[in-house]
């Protein structure tokens, strides 16, 4: 689909959950669910814990829509910040199931684009995607392995064997930079 | 490049670590709790999602199974049944004449707040039937299905008496139990038309009196799976009376 059909779509069917409207929450579910789920269980690593975020997730859709504001922010994006946000949550409270050391966290879909990556994709991601490229390269994992697995510092520090408070400043100047590079 | 240093934490800096997701569980707290207060720092999370949110793109979608949109829908109790439907008062005689005293009552109090699924409430009346432990309406968000569910704990015995709506000719309705965590096990298959007993022992565990059930459309006895294949069309929550 369009992705901007896609957009104005959930928009409305937000709003529409925000009214109480049930079969809009059925409808904001089928179009997210997918994506939600790959990126809780990306962060979690453990099939029932990310079904009950999701859950979890979905209930906060149903409470919350009325806070979100399309003036402000895109719906996916809403939705994907949510779903990160209780994932990780529920991370820092049973710990990640499996550690698994990183390889390259920007791992590609290979099923084919959907309407909702459509959504997703626009101008913005190949400037992110730039912007990233100008960090050195162990930089770029770091960032990469604290966005996707949703972890501490510390955490990362330890996959990368090097001191916390190095991590720590590997990361913020590299926050630092993305943003000057995308315009502040 | 080693002339851009850290500086001591902005709150857009803690902003964006939020967003990244790197700090323990208490600073995750307490950024909350500042975003709940802070529409400026509230303001700073929101631009920094839409930074990362490219990202996002690259994360493999995966489909969650059937069942998280069945805990969802019993959840939030969805959905509200017609009133049209309800106020029949044909309907509910019919439904409730199985179930003596205490299963009417409730059902009486059920149609008093008809956006409610559950039924938390001890029966106005002396019950016929003191073994009866607990009652559940489950209905649907589309579809005229609904079914209110009574359990006698003493006796191991679910009695599911359809409301509304019959299965199609050429399938089943199959109703499941769902274990917070685990896949959903199914109780059995029926018709939709007829009142059914089942003898059931999955039950009776520590939460069996607040079991959330479903119902789903099956091929004609049954899934072949074991696990659910078909639409929900009903859900909802026991609860102990």
């Amino acid at each position: 689909m369009d992705a901007d059909l896609s957009r104005q779509a959930l928009n409305a069917n937000l709003r529409l959950v925000a009214g109480g409207d049930r079969g809009a929450l059925q409808a904001v579910y089928d179009a997210t669910s997918s994506k939600l789920f790959g990126v809780v269980l990306r962060i979690l690593n453990d099939r029932s814990e990310a079904e009950d975020v999701l859950q979890e997730v979905y209930i906060s859709v149903w409470t919350k829509a009325g806070q979100f504001d399309e003036s402000r922010a895109s719906p996916i994006t809403w939705l994907a910040a949510m779903a990160r946000n209780r994932a990780i949550d529920r991370q820092r409270q049973v710990g990640r199931r499996i550690s698994r050391p990183i390889e390259d966290a920007g791992e590609v879909a290979d099923e084919g684009e959907t309407g909702l990556d459509s959504l997703l994709r626009s101008e913005t991601s190949s400037r992110l995607d730039g912007c990233i490229a100008e960090l050195e390269d162990q930089q770029q994992k770091a960032l990469k392995t604290a966005f996707f697995d949703g972890r501490t510092y510390e955490d990362v520090a330890t996959l990368f064997g090097v001191p916390t408070g190095t991590m720590k400043s590997w990361i913020r100047r590299s926050l630092i930079k993305l943003k000057a590079c995308l315009g502040g | 490049m080693t002339d851009i240093q850290p500086t001591a934490s902005t709150p857009d800096q803690d902003a964006a670590e939020y967003a990244l997701g790197v700090t323990t569980a208490d600073q995750r707290r307490q950024a909350e709790r500042r975003i709940a207060s802070d529409p400026a720092f509230a303001g700073l999370v929101s631009a920094w999602d839409e930074r990362f949110a490219p990202l996002i793109d690259a994360i493999p979608e995966k489909t969650p199974p059937r069942v998280v949109w069945m805990r969802i829908a019993a959840q939030l109790g969805l959905a509200p049944a017609k009133p049209g439907v309800w106020s029949n008062i044909h309907i509910w005689r019919a439904a409730t004449a199985a179930f003596g005293v205490a299963a009417a009552a409730a059902v009486v109090v059920l149609l008093a707040y008809p956006k409610t699924v559950v039924i938390p409430t001890p029966p106005q009346a002396p019950t016929q039937d003191a073994s009866l432990t607990s009652v559940g309406l489950l209905k649907g968000e589309e579809g005229p299905a609904s079914f209110v569910v009574t359990l006698d704990r003493a006796n191991r015995r679910l009695t599911i008496a359809p409301v509304t709506g019959a299965s199609p000719s050429d399938k089943s309705f199959e109703m499941w139990i769902l274990p917070r965590g685990q896949n959903p096990i199914s109780l059995g298959v029926m018709d939709g038309k007829d009142v059914v007993t089942i003898d059931t022992d999955k039950l009776i565990g520590p939460d069996g009196s607040r079991a959330t059930l479903a119902v789903s459309v099956e091929p004609l006895g049954g899934s072949p799976t074991g696990l659910p294949t078909g639409p929900v069309v009903a859900s909802g929550q026991l609860q102990p009376i």
